[in-house]
């Protein structure tokens, strides 16, 4: 069932919810997540024959899998017979919110030093982004051995953005709502030298001809 | 530089929903059969086990040394995960059972066809325990093996340590 806005005491709820769910959940190191991924990523590349075509690779393989398997997490119980759809509301202000407790869902009370809570910004014509900023990066922190100029065009956390696009596309798609996810990319990295880790989530009212 | 070290050592303690492994990893494993058949797609994932293994036991770098205890610990620290581990005395070898019922990599609901053993990676995270290991023990020669894997229709996953003429 949808519901319009989230309520007080259901965020309330979803604040008790969050923490539940992150304790039952099945974990893996952060540090070790990281380095998990730089050294397929080093595999891909003697394979693909360079970095940014190995972050391609990775990149299209997660817009692949995320979707199905997202929209399934939206739509089933994940916890005690409640879905994740629990933490989501017809409201597009509450996109933050909900990003937010998503997030502290995966990582517990680290969330807090990692992430900013998520901002939302409107554009005059409707349109907008939602920005994520990290305080440290979940996937790169431990990786001392990437030189800026071998990422070429590609991101090395554009597949961590692919992958919060693709939840907030589903979610949306899921609530039917009269907005769509334009672009996911990642707008500040470690890697490349910017104080703090970014992802931008662009979206757009729906267009009359998806509506 | 500082700050890199504390934001690792930091990262080294924390935890995070293995979601994101369970997506991926049989997309990986799809990529490395296509790409260089089953032989190289086991060394391969096995290596990146152990090159991970050994880059977190630099971090955490544990006290302990003896066998036993640190793969328990490494499961733990690495999975937030329980391992029960059982001794087979022989009469020319020792066998350590390595059992883990909720293994990280396997979903019993997805069969990879021609993969025996998805979660063949852990056994590069078990190599880099016995390589740090043998920092203070002598180990005799050893043979690794994934004898049992859930995503290939076991029950539980269980890895092999045989070590020759103990």
């Amino acid at each position: 069932m949808t519901i319009e806005k989230l309520t007080w005491f259901r965020k309330l709820l979803i604040g008790l919810g969050k923490n539940l769910y992150f304790r039952s959940t099945e974990k893996v190191n952060v540090l070790g997540l990281g380095l998990m991924m730089r050294e397929l990523l080093r595999d891909y590349e003697e394979i693909l024959g360079s970095l940014a075509n190995a972050i391609a690779e990775f990149e299209s393989e997660i817009k692949v899998q995320a979707g199905e398997i997202i929209s399934k997490l939206i739509s089933e119980p994940i916890m005690m017979g409640i879905s994740m759809s629990y933490a989501l509301s017809l409201d597009i202000t509450d996109t933050a919110f909900s990003t937010q407790a998503m997030f502290h869902g995966m990582i517990g009370k680290n969330y807090y030093k990692v992430f900013e809570y998520p901002q939302l910004i409107f554009n005059e014509d409707k349109s907008g982004s939602l920005v994520i900023r990290m305080k440290q990066c979940i996937m790169c922190a431990g990786i001392d051995d990437i030189a800026k100029e071998s990422l070429g065009d590609k991101d090395y956390g554009g597949t961590v953005a692919s992958l919060f696009g693709t939840v907030i596309k589903e979610a949306w798609a899921y609530l039917d709502m009269p907005y769509e996810v334009l672009e996911a990319k990642e707008t500040k990295c470690f890697l490349r030298g910017d104080p703090y880790g970014e992802i931008t989530i662009l979206f757009a009212p729906k267009s009359s001809k998806s509506h | 530089m500082k700050y890199k070290e504390s934001v690792i050592k930091d990262h080294s303690k924390m935890f995070i929903g293995n979601l994101l492994v369970k997506m991926f990893y049989p997309n990986i494993l799809s990529f490395f059969l296509n790409k260089v058949g089953l032989f190289e797609m086991e060394e391969r994932v096995s290596n990146v086990g152990y090159r991970v293994g050994r880059k977190l036991l630099k971090v955490w770098n544990p006290k302990e040394k003896r066998i036993e205890p640190l793969l328990k610990y490494f499961f733990k620290k690495m999975w937030d995960n329980k391992v029960t581990i059982r001794k087979e005395k022989g009469r020319i070898s020792l066998i350590y059972r390595i059992i883990q019922k909720n293994c990280r990599y396997c979903d019993p609901e997805i069969v990879l066809e021609g993969v025996r053993h998805p979660c063949i990676t852990v056994l590069g995270y078990i190599q880099a325990c016995l390589e740090y290991s043998s920092q203070k023990y002598s180990l005799p020669d050893y043979m690794l093996k994934t004898v049992k894997s859930r995503g290939s229709g076991d029950s539980y996953c269980e890895y092999q340590i045989e070590f020759m003429s103990a």
